[in-house]
């Protein structure tokens, strides 16, 4: 559960993140087009969401709250770190948290 | 150019909003930043203060904690044994992370020393043999007391806390791209880059820092905003501390002798009253005699809020003499509060996420302070450019210089020594001291590379003098499962690898680096 929430909060702020045109030239040159804006920052935003009754489920509401913020930071944390490192890097993690969350999830 | 130059001249009330917050919070996250950021390394630290104390006192093999049960009927046993003149055993009872029992044992001067630390086996109650040591309650406790006397530090440390809340409200309406900036960081771009780790750093775990800002405030309330409480209890402090606490002041001794009453089925009933609640201390006044009584008190960490639960019974048959009434809306919050500064509900996922969360909000106080002498570089040769480069070289790297040597002093001083507790702290002071010394005399670059090298060389020696020292090193830790030590040791060298990391950096690009 734990690592699931660390892969949605990840890909929220990745999706948040990409959707800006800053980050988007850095990627890829140039800036998305507007309705996948639209879409990453919806996707983003949900994810976001999502990862508070998945620590929820983890932790109880009390302390998954808690650990909620501590997730959402940790994660932010970790892409801007990536990011500066290099955005395509940054993306690693997008495929590799939700594999180790199947992963810990089927065990 | 000539615009800007115009508006730094009018004063701050008339360039409006930002420039006004600005300054307010470059000049008070100045003044206040090196304190701040003491305090939160301190508190930073102090998530692990349990363990940190158990890796203090290597005697305390890796034991299992047992129940409740087992370890308070062990203990007092064992306590029972010697009972003339006691006036109070306070006993916490082991935990998951902490598996012994740890007893304070307060006598009549007249019959044995005052008060007697004893640390017991949790299933058979017999004590082991550890070293004098301050361990993790030392920092705990310097990150609100200081190590000043008379509450001063105290004092110091909540007015720092109402500069951190207004440095981050300035902050905020300073920090003019917010959202635009949210996840930008272009490192080796000098200035640039401390200002995008400053404000990252401090975005990112913005609800931490407002929350342990808050909560850190809220847990010394009685301290700064006593008239409350004065108008509520006219008779004086001492019945709200009773009632705060649960704590009635002991009964008087009768001096007639009476065995204390079973441990066992007091336990079971505190836990039915707290819905499968555990009791984690157990506070026994006058045992032996026929007033005793014996208080159970709920364990801290299974519920967010820190407020006291406890019962207490007649000491000799048993009998229930009150409990906690059920506590207002206002009280609990602040329970919760406090509960949530102190973070003793998280289980081991959850306080690595408050201690990251703490780290952040250490870097971002560190790359303030940094980025205020970053941007006024062409003053250095000031004398009050220097005394800032100086006091931030002997907080920023000089505290942990100071942590590193305070943990290995404790490996180092001869554990029978009996005043080794004043040489722990003392080491820790002095090499502060020293470092703050060394900050001043030597030239500002030269400063933080060699003490950036100490401090990694500190932390890193760290697990070897472990080693050497108890023979319980990092790969039989590992291999044993032994995760205090084990956590201890690879977290010490993480910080090692951390600070060594940004020598190299800072050699390759000084300032630059970022």
């Amino acid at each position: 559960m734990i690592a699931l929430a660390f892969a949605l909060t990840y890909t929220g702020w990745a999706a948040l993140c990409f959707a800006m045109p800053s980050h988007a030239r850095s990627l890829r040159g140039r800036p998305f087009i507007q309705p996948i804006v639209v879409m990453l920052r919806c996707i983003g935003t949900i994810a976001l969401l999502v990862a508070l009754p998945v620590t929820a489920q983890a932790w109880g509401w009390p302390n998954g709250t808690t650990a909620w913020f501590g997730i959402l930071t940790i994660a932010c944390l970790g892409l801007i770190i990536l990011l500066a490192a290099n955005p395509k890097v940054a993306l690693l993690p997008l495929v590799g948290l939700p594999a180790a969350a199947i992963i810990v999830l089927l065990r | 150019m000539s615009i800007a130059a115009d508006q730094a001249r009018r004063p701050a009330a008339e360039r409006g909003l930002r420039p006004a917050m600005a300054e307010l919070h470059t000049w008070g996250g100045l003044l206040f930043g090196w304190l701040l950021f003491a305090i939160f390394v301190t508190g930073t630290v102090s998530y692990f203060r349990d363990e940190i104390s158990l890796w203090m006192r290597p005697e305390i093999g890796q034991l299992t904690a047992t129940t409740p049960e087992v370890a308070a009927d062990a203990a007092l046993r064992q306590l029972g044994e010697d009972s003339v003149g006691v006036r109070r055993w306070m006993i916490d009872l082991p935990t998951d992370r902490t598996p012994v029992t740890s007893v304070l044992v307060l006598r009549d001067p007249k019959t044995g020393p005052a008060a007697m630390r004893l640390t017991l086996d949790p299933a058979s109650g017999a004590p082991i043999k550890v070293r004098n040591t301050a361990g993790g309650d030392f920092l705990y406790y310097f990150h609100f007391d200081l190590y000043m006397p008379q509450r001063f530090g105290r004092y110091l440390t909540c007015t720092a806390a109402i500069v951190m809340l207004v440095a981050f409200v300035s902050g905020v309406i300073t920090h003019r791209r917010i959202f635009k900036d949210f996840f930008t960081f272009r490192p080796r771009k000098g200035q640039r880059s401390w200002l995008d780790a400053h404000n990252t750093l401090g975005v990112m775990a913005l609800p931490f820092h407002v929350m342990i800002t808050y909560t850190g405030l809220i847990t010394l309330l009685p301290l700064y905003l006593p008239w409350g409480i004065e108008a509520m209890y006219p008779d004086g402090r001492q019945k709200f501390v009773v009632e705060m606490f649960d704590d009635a002041p002991p009964r008087k001794p009768l001096n007639v002798a009476a065995p204390l009453a079973p441990i066992a089925p007091l336990l079971a009933i505190a836990s039915a009253e707290w819905q499968g609640g555990t009791v984690g201390r157990l506070v026994i006044d006058n045992p032996g005699d026929q007033a005793a009584t014996i208080r159970l008190v709920r364990q801290d960490s299974e519920r967010i809020s820190h407020a006291v639960q406890s019962m207490l019974f007649d000491g000799s048959n048993g009998a229930l003499i009150s409990k906690t009434p059920v506590i207002g809306a206002a009280a609990e919050a602040r329970g919760i509060f406090h509960g949530l500064h102190l973070a003793r509900f998280s289980d081991i996922w959850l306080r690595w996420m408050f201690f990251i969360s703490g780290v952040v909000g250490c870097a971002m106080i560190a790359t303030g302070l940094v980025l205020w002498a970053v941007k006024r570089r062409r003053n250095a040769a000031t004398v009050g450019h220097k005394i800032v480069d100086a006091l931030n070289v002997t907080a920023i790297t000089g505290l942990p210089i100071a942590i590193a040597a305070y943990f290995l002093c404790n490996r180092l001083v001869s554990a029978a020594s009996p005043g080794r507790t004043v040489w722990e702290v003392g080491c820790f002071f002095a090499v502060w001291l020293i470092a703050g010394l060394h900050a001043a005399i030597r030239p500002q670059r030269a400063a933080w590379r060699e003490q950036l090298w100490l401090a990694a060389t500190l932390f890193a020696a760290a697990p070897f003098v472990n080693a050497v020292t108890t023979g319980r090193g990092l790969p039989r830790s590992l291999m044993n499962g032994d995760w205090v030590f084990g956590g201890f040791d690879l977290t010490a060298l993480a910080t090692a690898a951390l600070f060594a990391m940004s020598a190299v950096y800072y050699a390759r690009h000084g300032e630059a680096a970022a």
